[in-house]
């Protein structure tokens, strides 16, 4: 099925969901959200900034339809239309037999760490995301191919997961789940994003393995406080051949005081890397002091920012975040066996009216291989 | 260690500064509008509304969907209070309701039905 097609059967599936009638009696219902954003980055300190980044604007489109079937049943689809062009972001049925016990089967995005529940721009503050979740907005992105695990991160699977409350005060979330996982080539050294949303490599797991993964988080709530903690895990193998393991492990915390928020997120990934059958040809650095090539490469990343309302109309934002990768490089590459990024965010939105909000931010990137960087941000973002 | 890995021991101390100050002025918004008086047990129910919604979403997404019917009202809080941490208990959802159908309905220029 080529592009266009797809994007057809998605845009159909939408329209015919949230066009049939819903019938009452049945206790069908149904409702409908969305969101908009224009984006446009800029890179001043560079003359060409196409050539680190994905610059300029970038529209992010999203529709969504949920149909509940009673109490113990509902179905949601989403239509994504971004930079990879039209995609399913969600096409999955919530199977509820409780709050303790409930399955969601499909096309959907699986619980790891806090912020890819708020991926939605409408729902965020700045008009990009967090380093460890970007997908595509940062800064030499081809050298450090994006962050940890970019949000969101879709995929075909089924998740089971619940809370309970012990008080109203307290609360614990689980989730365990089995996706495709990401992909990439045989002999890769790292994943290969675009095989996640090709349809020339099909919407297929590429080795027949699942991945598996799991939350756990505690969330403490007050009558105007919330503070939620969590930790997230998910691995398998990620090649053709079912050789090449990885393993990501995050860490989260999120602290609301009323309006103002502090949120923390980090994580980490170990990807095993194929050596290939020369790797004194294939790697920058040589083999270690027992005489072996370690295949293995560290991967880390964090966020700490701070969320509060300034005036009525106007929220600020500042964020520090970051990456580091430890471990053998391809020849090719421009990075180093211990390379680094710092960024510095500060950002503004201003609600125009609605839910429709006008969003400025300025990034300092601070990398340990190239010259720094400063990126900046004007969008406009609204939900329907 | 990475020159970009330097100093960022002070970062965490600016970030817990930039929290308190921002506490300090935090301006508090909410789902009533001035033009509507609500009775003492809706502006508290309206509160603990305001906090729960706003961990995960911007609360002008609740205003904006205004005018779509007290019954799709529940099935929304019921959505919501099922999302990963939402720190909504059942409680919570009759709260949010109580709050959500007062907002619905005096809200005298929102269009009825709309899905």
């Amino acid at each position: 099925m080529s592009h266009s097609q797809r994007a057809r059967v998605i845009i159909l599936m939408v329209v015919a969901v949230a066009a049939a009638p819903a019938r009452a009696d049945d206790k069908v219902e149904r409702n409908f959200a969305g969101s908009i954003q224009l984006d446009y980055m800029a890179v001043p300190t560079t003359s060409v900034g196409r050539k680190i980044s994905l610059d300029s604007a970038t529209a992010e489109v999203s529709l969504k339809v949920t149909q509940d079937f009673g109490e113990q049943m509902s179905a949601s689809v989403k239509l994504c239309i971004a930079c990879h062009g039209v995609e399913a972001g969600m096409a999955f049925f919530d199977l509820r037999v409780s709050d303790e016990l409930r399955f969601r089967v499909g096309r959907f995005t699986p619980q790891f760490g806090a912020f890819p529940l708020r991926h939605d721009p409408a729902n965020h503050r700045t008009s990009d995301k967090p380093l460890p979740y970007d997908m595509g907005r940062m800064l030499r992105i081809s050298e450090w191919n994006m962050g940890i695990l970019p949000s969101p991160w879709v995929d075909n699977g089924v998740e089971l997961s619940g809370a309970h409350f012990f008080s109203d005060g307290l609360q614990l979330d689980y989730a365990a789940y089995a996706v495709g996982g990401p992909r990439a080539s045989a002999d890769a050294v790292d994943f290969e994003y675009r095989l996640s949303r090709s349809a020339d490599s099909y919407y297929v797991d590429n080795n027949s393995r699942p991945s598996l993964g799991a939350r756990v988080a505690v969330n403490v709530v007050g009558d105007k406080s919330n503070i939620t903690a969590g930790l997230s895990a998910m691995g398998g193998t990620y090649d053709p051949d079912n050789k090449l393991r990885y393993a990501i492990v995050g860490a989260d915390l999120v602290v609301q005081l009323s309006r103002v928020f502090l949120r923390a997120e980090y994580l980490l990934r170990e990807t095993q890397m194929s050596l290939g059958a020369d790797p004194t040809s294939r790697f920058k650095y040589g083999p270690g002091k027992d005489g072996k090539y370690d295949p293995y490469v560290l991967k880390q990343g964090f966020y700490a920012e701070v969320e509060a309302p300034l005036t009525d109309r106007i929220d600020g934002i500042v964020r520090w975040d970051g990456l580091r990768r430890q471990g053998n490089v391809l020849r090719t590459s421009a990075l180093r066996s211990d390379s680094a990024i710092l960024r510095y965010t500060a950002g503004a939105s201003y609600k125009l009216g609605g839910a429709t909000r006008i969003k400025l931010s300025g990034e300092f990137y601070d990398f340990s291989d190239f010259q720094d960087e400063i990126a900046i941000h004007l969008a406009l973002a609204g939900a329907l | 260690m990475p020159q970009a890995l330097r100093g960022v021991g002070r970062i965490p101390r600016s970030l817990v500064c930039l929290l308190v100050v921002a506490a300090c002025v935090d301006t508090p918004r909410s789902l009533l509008s001035s033009s509507t008086p609500a009775p003492p047990d809706i502006q508290q129910a309206c509160s603990v509304a305001t906090t729960r919604c706003a961990h995960c979403h911007p609360i002008e997404r609740v205003i904006v969907s205004r005018g779509m019917g007290v019954r799709k009202w529940q099935l929304y809080i019921e959505q919501m209070r099922l999302k990963p941490s939402s720190g909504i208990s059942l409680n919570d959802a009759d709260i949010i309701f109580r709050c959500l159908r007062f907002v619905e309905e005096s809200c005298t220029d929102c269009k009825r039905g709309r899905s």
